[in-house]
């Protein structure tokens, strides 16, 4: 069975198809998630929204061929929404608690000292990461999801393969430049590697 | 940032470098490196930190991936599904004090921004037709339940948000700030409804705004609404 007749069983309500779409697509819907999510967002948190999304709204994908570029654009709208929100957030968290940090920490009372190095490795390459240019960012991160291609990425991305190739070896290159330089250079080194 | 409208020499040396690294170099691919390369012997320093954070990059991404494969489709919410499978399975997820709801919600590691889940507050609740509210929760339930009765209260969201958390300072537990959103209506009539202006000298004033019904007027006394 083709993945557009798995799509139209799924948006009639067949459980079975619409759990084999997410199966077949889930990594790579949290590559695109970490491309575009807020600094302090929490990848499990925006893939359950994610899942929400698609189970809600699969009924209103009107081409069951343009599915993977569909899936692309909930998992960003997700990410980007949650960024709207979070500000709204400590808008409101300002009005009981004014001296309220700009971000709160309590989130670390919760993890165990065995993760933390490898969190403190993963985020200082993640801060790398976050200065890329979008188009960049989402590209260099697809390619490392398990077993991406570039005609794959192409698929999602709607971009032709070659610029999918460009744009994930320039964003390797200005990651490259980025680790070596000093973080307030950073912006600089960017702007010189993009021009 | 061209892409391909305008590719740069450098492109095509970080194109080819990107697929040593990647492991899918043809000959061909190397032996152009090769030229392109010459005698630099730094550009093999560079190849081997590429590959340092490319494998650092899988890592992360590995790590997503590997949430993801734990997250399954929720499809009792498809549209498809029955509302009361829905409602039925919110209620599941909800509980019967405000407390024991918090503590589900710390449980499953939610943090600030997610939202919690409200279930229906059950009529059996404590208080409740007995006439004397002796807590907060009873006094909501009890609000809601006339507000519902009236046509004032729609009811309660199932969502709520967590706004904060922190430890309390015995070590006891832990202070949740959240909101509960209820859903409220109010009917008004021509006379009661006034708009925000800004004048021309840029102060904001309230003025008498007349409405003009396009639709047939709802019925005049509220019904009490099913939830």
């Amino acid at each position: 069975m083709d993945e557009a007749d798995l799509v139209r069983r799924a948006a009639r309500g067949d459980p079975a198809a619409a759990e084999l779409i997410w199966k077949a697509h889930r990594r790579w819907i949290a590559a695109v998630l970490l491309a575009h999510k807020p600094r302090q967002s929490d990848v499990e948190d925006l893939l359950q929204e994610v899942a929400l999304a698609v189970v809600e709204k699969i009924n209103q994908l009107d081409d069951p061929s343009a599915l993977k570029p569909w899936l692309r654009m909930v998992a960003v709208n997700t990410a980007r929404a949650t960024g709207r929100k979070q500000t709204r957030r400590k808008g409101l968290l300002r009005l009981v608690r004014p001296n309220v940090p700009a971000e709160s920490e309590g989130d670390q009372d919760l993890t165990t000292d065995l993760t933390r190095q490898r969190q403190e490795r993963a985020r200082q390459l993640g801060s790398l990461i976050e200065h890329l240019p979008d188009a960049y960012r989402e590209c260099v991160l697809l390619r490392c999801a398990r077993g991406m291609t570039h005609k794959q990425i192409s698929e999602i991305t709607g971009l032709p393969e070659t610029t999918v190739e460009t744009r994930i070896a320039r964003g390797r290159r200005m990651l490259r430049e980025l680790a070596q330089t000093s973080p307030d250079q950073r912006e600089a080194t960017l702007a010189r590697s993009s021009s | 940032m061209s892409d391909q409208l305008h590719p740069e020499p450098s492109d095509r040396r970080d194109v080819l470098i990107g697929r040593i690294i990647d492991g899918e170099a043809s000959g061909q691919d190397w032996a152009e490196f090769r030229q392109i390369a010459g005698d630099d012997q730094a550009v093999f320093a560079e190849i081997a930190e590429l590959q340092d954070l490319r494998k650092r990059t899988l890592e992360i991404v590995d790590d997503a991936g590997n949430i993801a494969d734990t997250i399954e489709l929720p499809m009792h919410m498809h549209p498809k599904a029955s509302p009361a499978h829905r409602l039925r399975t919110a209620g599941v997820w909800g509980g019967w004090a405000v407390a024991a709801m918090v503590a589900i919600a710390w449980s499953i590691g939610l943090r600030p921004g997610d939202p919690l889940i409200f279930g229906e507050q059950g009529n059996a609740q404590a208080g409740l037709g007995s006439g004397i509210i002796n807590t907060a929760g009873e006094a909501f339930q009890k609000y809601l339940d006339l507000g519902k009765e009236s046509g004032s209260v729609i009811g309660e969201m199932p969502n709520g948000i967590i706004l904060d958390k922190r430890p309390l300072a015995d070590g006891s537990g832990y202070e949740v700030l959240y909101i509960r959103p209820i859903i409220e209506r109010v009917v008004v009539s021509d006379g009661d409804v006034y708009r925000q202006i800004q004048t021309e000298s840029g102060q904001t004033q309230i003025i008498p705004a007349p409405i003009t019904p396009t639709t047939p007027a709802s019925p005049s006394t509220p019904q009490p609404l099913a939830w």
